[in-house]
């Protein structure tokens, strides 16, 4: 095999519990990693794209962390090493959360959803995270834990530059919480090239009608096309108790011309502000339909 | 580190550094070179096995977290030297040309028909997207993949 596809040489171990994880990796810190589906870290050190681990921390098989739960009080709960798979199987993601289910069913091929978790997709820091965009809608809250301490943060506050996140090196992101969210419509779109690539943008809406169709609560979350996923709150705060009329979408595309977008050699930032401009209408579209189909 | 790997229903005592793929050892220490090894990266599929009933790219996964799981790799399909259904289809189907993807699309189809026996041709194409033929033959592979199907119902 080709040597540059190695991957160097690392101490490993496998925890048996969340607890002892997270003791290891507080010893090891900056020079230990987490390793969990495998499907980005493995890639990156195969690359030569990451420094290799002293300690390489196997938590893929941590059962405990594997879960989707769902109440009508406190809404969805995701253990972080849930298999993109299984959340897509889960009947409550596809009845009452479709803006997650059409994200995952973007992402990657059979084989990478089996083995990509949830937590690593949003832990890795990476802005084509598909994920985020639902969740930062979603208003989705992010337990984090290292020894012996957890603290809880929003979707929000986890991004601060492509591929840097507010995770310390000694914290783990163990379990994502999304309220439920009644009477509500929302939706996910995604434009990219194959079905199988990291994609150009990502939009997600949610949106909740009155009777007299006014907007009593509006989201709108880019992702891919921005350096991080992130809400759009000049829109949502000039749509929000608003009525909802066809100039909508006009309106946002309008305002979407006001926010920076990447520019590599994946699309130019013209290009990518199109995209988001039609992703939003399309998104927008189906939210409604939702929101009023209740 | 000394592993224990079930592959095809047999045990093997291994002793493997924590860095090697799963496709390293299978195809190096085991002599099963039924895996093939393309992109490396997760795009192309060659290296598919299946691990407790799902398919898995056995180039971005380490051997020894793989203790304890049952792997199922190409050479495990065929029975006393019998090929499996859906390696005759390929086969009668003539979907395999260079042969390079053969042993990962018949492996992703296998965990296909395992949990749904009766797709629907979208349904193929969609689950081996992630198998990549660069001869292009997808037309034939959906074929035989339909045609395994239909056999694996009337058994």
């Amino acid at each position: 095999m080709k040597e540059r596809f190695t991957i160097p040489r690392f101490d490993y171990c496998a925890p048996g519990s969340v607890s002892d994880a997270v003791r290891i990796l507080g010893k090891y810190g900056k020079t230990g990693s987490l390793l969990a589906g495998g499907t980005a870290l493995l890639v990156d050190l195969k690359r030569g794209d990451q420094v290799p681990p002293k300690m390489m921390i196997d938590i893929g098989g941590l059962r405990a962390l594997d879960f989707v739960k769902f109440n009508q009080r406190n809404g969805l709960r995701i253990g972080a090493l849930t298999r993109l798979s299984r959340l897509l199987q889960s009947q409550v993601v596809q009845r009452h959360y479709p803006a997650i289910a059409d994200a995952i069913r973007g992402m990657g091929t059979a084989q990478v959803c089996n083995m990509a978790t949830v937590g690593g997709n949003l832990g890795g820091g990476s802005p084509c995270s598909d994920l985020a965009v639902p969740f930062l809608v979603l208003g989705a809250r992010l337990t984090l834990r290292r020894h012996r301490k957890e603290r809880r943060v929003a979707i929000e506050d986890l991004y601060i530059r492509p591929y840097k996140t507010c995770l310390n090196a000694n914290e783990m992101l163990t379990e994502i919480e999304i309220p439920c969210l009644k009477n509500s419509g929302m939706a996910f779109e995604r434009f990219g090239r194959t079905a199988v690539d990291l994609g150009l943008a990502k939009v997600a809406i949610l949106i909740r009608l009155g009777a007299d169709r006014k907007c009593s609560l509006f989201r709108l979350a880019i992702g891919t096309a921005m350096k991080i996923p992130k809400r759009i709150e000049n829109v949502e705060k000039l749509l929000t108790g608003k009525t909802i009329d066809a100039t909508w979408s006009h309106q946002i595309a309008k305002m979407l011309e006001d926010e920076e977008y990447v520019d590599d050699w994946r699309a130019s930032s013209d290009y990518r502000l199109e995209i988001c401009k039609v992703l939003t209408k399309r998104a927008l579209e189906k939210a409604v339909i939702m929101a009023e189909a209740g | 580190m000394k592993i224990t790997l079930k592959v095809n229903g047999r045990i093997h005592e291994l002793d493997v550094n924590p860095n090697r793929t799963l496709l390293e050892v299978l195809r190096e220490d085991m002599d099963l070179i039924g895996a093939k090894c393309g992109c490396q990266t997760g795009d192309c599929g060659a290296c598919t096995v299946i691990i407790d009933g799902t398919p898995i790219l056995s180039c971005l996964t380490l051997a020894i977290s793989n203790e304890d799981k049952e792997i199922t790799t190409v050479e495990g399909l065929t029975n006393d030297g019998n090929l499996h259904v859906i390696q005759r289809k390929f086969i009668d189907n003539t979907a395999i040309q260079c042969g390079y993807c053969t042993p990962g699309l018949v492996m992703t189809a296998k965990a296909l028909l395992d949990t749904n026996p009766n797709p629907t041709d979208e349904q193929i194409r969609d689950y081996i997207r992630g198998n990549i033929c660069r001869c292009t033959g997808y037309t034939k592979i959906v074929d035989a993949i339909r045609s395994a199907a239909e056999e694996l119902r009337k058994q």
